[in-house]
């Protein structure tokens, strides 16, 4: 196991730096903490421990002593990086000063902090499991012109981008969030180079056929929506089994848009109702619209069809035809950062944002 | 001495960075100071004149969403905001609020903007009344109605108003948004035949919208005001592709700050999809 500790204001201040480590197969974990130690603690410590939570010791700052690191400041910050492989067991990490446990991702472990403050620690215990969003849609929106940003070609950024969203649907199971919308190829997408897309399709295939074993596992329910008639038979195919395996599954709805346009929703919503009008089976003047929204493609999440929380990546500011009719209350959170680079602080700044504010529905207070 | 010589390294390094970002902070604070200079010395005149020297890619059509709070209590800014937006060439505004407050408060928006700025500078108020549109103007003569069925046809293409001096401000509320989706599709009932239904397309429900009198054009700029960072219900059909800016309250707005929406506009690029 490769671990290394870095000042995690160095990693701050050099981004690139810590993306070229996650490009590169390596994770920088967002470890920051605050330390302040008695006088006692300075003399006796040797040294920080980074544990992994099989039993190893990643690191030690015998090359940093522990006095000098203390010293610094009462911020020291640290953050860790490590090989991919050994974060499989990430939730169960900690940081020991001396014997003590001062950090655990593990909310059930005590850690020790009668001097000690671990703001990070306190990140995921911050968001508040009541007021969570039942309902994530997010515009994942910036793979090229990440890849691009690296002389890289648009595949790598959908390759990191699939990564991201791999991240960011576990963090989502993880944090009870119950609905996940993203948009993964919208109609005006169609629009793009041929090499492009056949590779965006081969992809997709890919990871639906590597991940269907793991939404079993964690009881993902997978469903998608748009025009499916516009993709290759074989991906139409392949996305029929997926739904089917996964349709009963009762965890996180997970809900991909592909080829999809909120217009051609609204309008298919409208055909499907003038056409019973048509046939005699309603009369006009009663569509409502209920009658609209129960016509829509986000009907099959029932009551939870309408977003609570919108996340867009990559600094742009705009809905792109995603989900017009379901968006009247959704709080929306834009961010600067490519896809690919959105990772578990981001989306938790995102979910902290979204608790701090009141939701008014158009009501006054 | 190895590790002594290394954490010497370290500390200059952070020591450097922290040199760097300082007077990176303080040319930041500078140029802020030299943007908003002409507002201090000369006035919103010379910051908005500004924007416009500087031949940047500006909206045509604006939407500006209210929550209840700033509509109820904000006319007399939304009317300031409304001659910005005049000056910087915009020719369509669309201003909503859910409960209609705008619609209902016309007569004081129009005599508050007659009174306020040069009448030479004409805005034409207008709402959506089921199948006709009822258009009053601003002007010496005093209110005086006008049916102009064709108008949004115009407005709806190019979003330019029938005479280029004249900026149209469309008062929009709840029954403008999706029931104004529910009444199109009512239409088509009346006008589509079976055979015909698989075949509408995004333009038939758009004609039916304007048939129906709710029809506008897209904005290229929506702006929030009010608590909340949502659209309240604004006409869903409409913001495919706008920008949308949350701003916060009404009356933190001032000329700088609305000549930084309009910088924050002018530099996104639209891809669609490509």
């Amino acid at each position: 196991m490769d671990v290394c500790i870095f000042d995690c204001t160095f990693i701050l201040r050099f981004r690139s730096f810590s993306n070229s480590l996650q490009f590169h197969g390596l994770k920088a974990l967002p470890l920051s903490f605050s330390i302040r130690q008695n006088a006692a603690d300075k003399k006796n410590q040797k040294r920080l421990h980074c544990v992994a939570s099989d039993g190893n010791v990643g690191y030690s700052t015998s090359n940093a002593p522990a006095d000098s690191l203390s010293s610094t400041s009462e911020a020291s910050r640290l953050w860790f990086v490590q090989n991919e492989s050994s974060l499989q067991h990430a939730d169960a990490m900690s940081l020991e000063v001396g014997r003590r446990v001062v950090y655990s991702s593990n909310p059930e472990v005590t850690c020790a902090s009668e001097s000690i403050t671990h703001s990070c620690a306190q990140i995921e215990r911050e968001l508040n499991p009541m007021l969570m969003p039942r309902h994530v849609a997010i515009i994942m929106d910036g793979n090229s012109r990440w890849a691009e940003k690296r002389g890289l070609e648009p595949s790598s950024g959908h390759e990191a981008g699939l990564q991201a969203l791999k991240n960011v649907v576990g963090l989502s199971r993880r944090w009870g969030i119950q609905v996940l919308t993203v948009f993964a190829l919208s109609t005006e997408n169609w629009l793009r180079p041929k090499m492009e897309l056949d590779f965006l399709m081969n992809l997709i295939e890919r990871g639906l056929q590597d991940e269907l074993s793991n939404f079993q596992k964690e009881k993902i329910c997978i469903r998608f929506i748009g025009n499916l008639s516009m993709l290759p038979e074989s991906l139409q195919s392949l996305i029929a089994f997926v739904e089917r395996s996964t349709w009963y599954n009762e965890g996180l709805k997970l809900i991909v848009a592909l080829s999809y346009s909120g217009r051609q929703d609204i309008l298919q919503a409208c055909q499907l109702l003038v056409a019973q009008a048509i046939d005699g089976l309603i009369k006009p003047e009663d569509i409502t619209e209920s009658m609209i929204d129960d016509k829509l493609l986000t009907t099959l999440v029932g009551e939870m069809r309408n977003p609570d929380l919108l996340i867009r990546t990559s600094g742009e500011r705009r809905l792109s035809n995603f989900l017009l009719w379901q968006m009247a209350y959704t709080e929306f959170y834009f961010v600067d950062a490519f896809w690919p680079d959105f990772g578990e602080l981001d989306y938790k700044k995102a979910l902290l944002s979204f608790q701090s504010r009141k939701r008014r529905y158009g009501s006054r207070l | 001495m190895g590790s002594l010589w290394a954490a010497f390294c370290w500390r200059l390094i952070h020591a450097c960075l922290d040199v760097v970002y300082f007077f990176s902070a303080i040319r930041l604070r500078l140029l802020a100071l030299c943007w908003a200079f002409p507002f201090f010395v000369q006035g919103e005149e010379a910051c908005i004149q500004q924007i416009l020297g500087e031949r940047k890619r500006l909206p045509k059509t604006v939407a500006i969403v209210l929550d209840s709070e700033e509509a109820r209590h904000g006319k007399d800014k939304v009317v300031v905001l409304l001659w910005w937006l005049k000056k910087v060439g915009v020719c369509h505004v669309s201003l909503y609020d859910m409960e209609g407050l705008m619609k209902t408060s016309q007569h004081v928006l129009e005599d508050n903007y007659s009174l306020s700025t040069n009448k030479a500078e004409r805005v034409h108020f207008y709402h959506h009344k089921g199948r006709s549109k009822e258009l009053i103007e601003t002007d010496d003569k005093g209110l005086s109605k006008t049916n102009m069925s064709n108008l949004f046809c115009v407005t709806d293409k190019t979003g330019e108003a029938p005479d280029k001096h004249i900026m149209l401000v469309e008062l929009l509320s709840l029954e403008d948004g999706k029931e104004a989706i529910v009444r199109a599709a009512r239409h088509l009932c009346t006008s589509a035949q079976k055979m015909r239904v698989e075949s509408l397309s995004e333009a038939d429900l758009n004609e039916s919208m304007i048939e129906s009198g709710v029809g506008g054009p897209d904005p290229d700029l929506l702006i929030i005001f009010g608590a909340a960072s949502c659209l309240f219900e604004f006409p869903p059909w409409r913001i495919r592709l706008t920008e949308i800016l949350y701003f916060g309250s009404l009356k933190n707005l001032t000329a700088p700050s609305f000549v930084s929406l309009l910088n924050d506009f002018s530099k996104k690029t639209h891809r669609y999809g490509k």
